[in-house]
């Protein structure tokens, strides 16, 4: 059976939602679509369309149910075998909606050997494919890493903030100076996103940096600046490093005077209790 | 802007009475029930998310406090407004960033209506900047949120209630109190109770419709914002105003919109707003990758042997591994039920405006309505995923199931994090 015939199973909107759903037929849908290994995945793939260019309920469905089921305990092997297969329609000529999707679902099953493949879209800025690129990287795990440090030269504008979350969300040590360099930058989200990653690392040594920025921002920015000094020194404080806690727990107490803020001192005070 | 005078005495009541400090000296008369009460003594207000529910909600975090309402916030501009003319006739500040509405230094508590993928994120940034917040249900998208909400309201000691009331009433009635006493108290050992929903979860109501095309963003909305954290996707209207519970990047479908109503008076009368289940057996058929739909049934259970199950009664067989029953003085010896009959009650629960006041935790906190939003993350997951999930409760993270991992913590979409 081809993609095609292998999709039926799955239903077409009745009354606008999936109602009449068999799941028997869909699970056996599965199996087919993974015994057809990669002939019968890029001719599942090729039944994805722009959306608004046709209907692709059921092979969208099909997609998602295979990337989900591929999944899961005991089951290393096969989901390799799909996720590499899967992977590689991302070099063929599709749509970005197309191509976003299949990130999308490489989120779900991929490990980090098909990184490569997912990492030269981390600077497209079109539909948002630097988004689902730094999302399906993220969820693999630390040793995607190298892809965000890679790309972070390459990249401006919205994947470029993307990118230093990225770092952030890996807690990457060895970018310690985009965090710096970022936490410096003239867009308020980039500083935001510099000293959030700096908070991630609980750099110590970058406290002063977290502490002085966040007394310069303002409004929101002053929020979430300040926001990130008490989660350092929560970090320092969890790995033993009271003093350094104890230093921006006292920074923020005395820097803090505004009767609006008093509850940051409150909250200072109260650690700076548990911390005696 | 509309200023509300003395705001930092407010703003100094809230934090110092926290401690006990000087309350007397600084309780504002409408706290002490004088029956005037001056503008300056109000607690000022705002809603975030002002259509559907907002207005309800808004309505609840108002109960038996004196407010003035100081901002309207909606990514829908006309919504916002709309608030705003009909709860302060026009004078409360119109705002579609909510970022803005955070910077103002007369705001003490905040109602949150927006669908629930924006709810932690809001929650945390208004605890980050001093206010108390009442949040509408479900508390979160998913797990990992959750525990970040707890976390935040703990750091900066605010209040956080949920938009849920059951277990007030719970609290009060005896057959419920001697539930959560047995419960509670450790006595029973190898729960064999099994706690059924049957039906009541909406699973058709709110099932999404896929592959409808693109459409053309509104002016009045701003729908970089409504995407927020979650996922950027083309705009159509079924993705915004109520039917978003159908999609999976917003909500979770009729499992949790109806579902912290229901599992968090459960939760409390079962003694498990502390923990989570560790196994969950679904019975579904493969999920559509946007939108939510057809599943049968659930059992969650947790480490004592208690059981939740829900039964969809909308699709595929009945739920039929174990007959139904509840705990009762008869699961325990004569000398345990001495010891069950010997307990104090329960402390009684705050409301909202009561935990403002006192500064003491509200009955649904935030640990616990994380733990019943998680009830139904984990019953989604399972329904999702389509197999037996092994839970750890204390570490939050599934046993053994590195794919099944990725939906506890899904990655946001940048500048937002928790």
């Amino acid at each position: 059976m081809n993609a095609k015939e292998i999709i039926q199973a799955f239903p077409q909107p009745e009354g606008k939602i999936l109602r009449n759903i068999d799941k028997d037929a869909c699970e056996r849908a599965v199996e087919q679509i993974l015994a057809g290994g990669k002939k019968t995945l890029r001719e599942l793939v090729d039944l994805i369309v722009e959306p608004g260019r046709g209907v692709d309920v059921q092979a969208r469905h099909a997609l998602h149910s295979t990337a989900i089921r591929v999944g899961g305990p005991g089951k290393t092997k096969a989901r390799k075998a799909f996720s590499t297969s899967l992977a590689e329609t991302l070099s063929d000529d599709r749509p970005n909606a197309v191509k976003g999707f299949i990130l999308r679902q490489l989120q779900v099953c991929a490990g980090p050997e098909e990184g490569g493949k997912i990492a030269p879209f981390l600077t497209n800025p079109e539909d948002h494919l630097y988004e689902y690129a730094a999302q399906a990287l993220e969820a693999m795990g630390p040793s995607t890493v190298s892809h965000f440090r890679k790309a972070y030269p390459k990249a401006s504008g919205a994947p470029r903030l993307t990118i230093i979350q990225g770092l952030g969300v890996h807690r990457d040590d060895d970018s310690r100076e985009v965090f710096r360099k970022a936490a410096k930058a003239k867009d308020l989200e980039t500083r935001l996103a510099g000293l959030w990653g700096l908070m991630r690392i609980a750099s110590a040594e970058d406290a002063d940096l977290l502490l002085a920025q966040s007394a310069k921002e303002k409004g929101w920015g002053r929020i979430k600046a300040t926001a990130y000094c008490m989660e350092l020194a929560e970090s320092l404080s969890n790995k033993g490093r009271k003093k350094e806690a104890r230093a921006i727990y006292e920074e923020i107490r005395k820097t803090r005077k505004a009767d609006q803020e008093d509850y940051l001192r409150e909250s200072a005070d109260r650690e700076l209790a548990r911390l005696k | 802007m509309k200023k509300i005078p003395c705001a930092t005495t407010r703003r100094s009541f809230l934090t110092k009475s926290a401690t006990g400090a000087t309350a007397a000296t600084i309780l504002p008369r409408h706290v002490l029930g004088a029956p005037h009460v001056p503008p300056s003594e109000k607690f000022g207000t705002a809603l975030i998310g002002c259509g559907g529910r907002g207005p309800g909600t808004y309505s609840g975090l108002c109960k038996g406090l004196e407010v003035e309402l100081v901002g309207a916030c909606d990514v829908d501009l006309n919504r916002a407004q709309r608030f705003s003319n009909a709860r302060s006739k026009g004078k409360a500040e119109v705002y579609q960033d909510f970022r803005k509405l955070l910077e103002r230094k007369d705001l003490d508590l905040v109602a949150i209506a927006t669908p629930p993928h924006w709810h932690a994120s809001i929650s945390i940034a208004c605890a980050e900047a001093g206010m108390d917040v009442l949040c509408e249900k479900p508390m979160t998208r998913f797990v990992a949120e959750g525990r970040a909400v707890v976390n935040a309201f703990k750091r900066y000691g605010r209040i956080f209630q949920i938009g849920t009331f059951g277990r007030f009433g719970r609290s009060r009635d005896k057959g419920y109190v001697l539930k959560h006493k047995i419960m509670s108290s450790g006595l029973l050992k190898d729960c064999q109770a099994v706690r059924m929903k049957k039906g009541g979860l909406k699973v058709k109501q709110w099932s999404g419709t896929p592959g409808i095309p693109p459409q053309t963003v509104p002016d009045q909305l701003d729908w970089d914002m409504y995407c927020g954290p979650s996922p950027w996707k083309p705009y159509e209207s079924r993705r915004v105003t109520g039917t978003h519970r159908g999609y999976w990047d917003y909500e979770g479908g009729g499992m949790c919109d109806m579902g912290q109503h229901h599992y968090d008076p459960e939760q409390w009368t079962y003694a498990k707003d502390h923990t989570s289940p560790v196994e969950i057996t679904p019975y579904a058929p493969p999920s559509h990758p946007e939108v939510t739909g057809m599943w049968a049934w659930v059992e969650l259970k947790y480490a004592d042997g208690f059981k939740f199950v829900m039964e969809s009664g909308e699709w595929g067989p009945a739920y039929d591994r174990q007959p139904v029953r509840d705990v009762s003085m008869d699961d325990l010896s004569k000398e345990d039920q001495e010891k069950i009959k010997s307990m104090p009650d329960p402390e009684p629960l705050l409301s909202f405006g009561e935990a403002v006041k006192q500064r003491k935790q509200a009955g649904g906190h935030p640990e616990a309505a994380h733990r019943a939003a998680c009830i139904l993350h984990l019953a989604n997951l399972a329904i999702r995923l389509g197999r037996k999930l092994n839970y750890d409760p204390d570490k939050e993270v599934f046993l053994n199931d590195e794919e099944a991992n990725r939906f506890l913590n899904p990655p946001m979409s940048a500048p937002w994090r928790v």
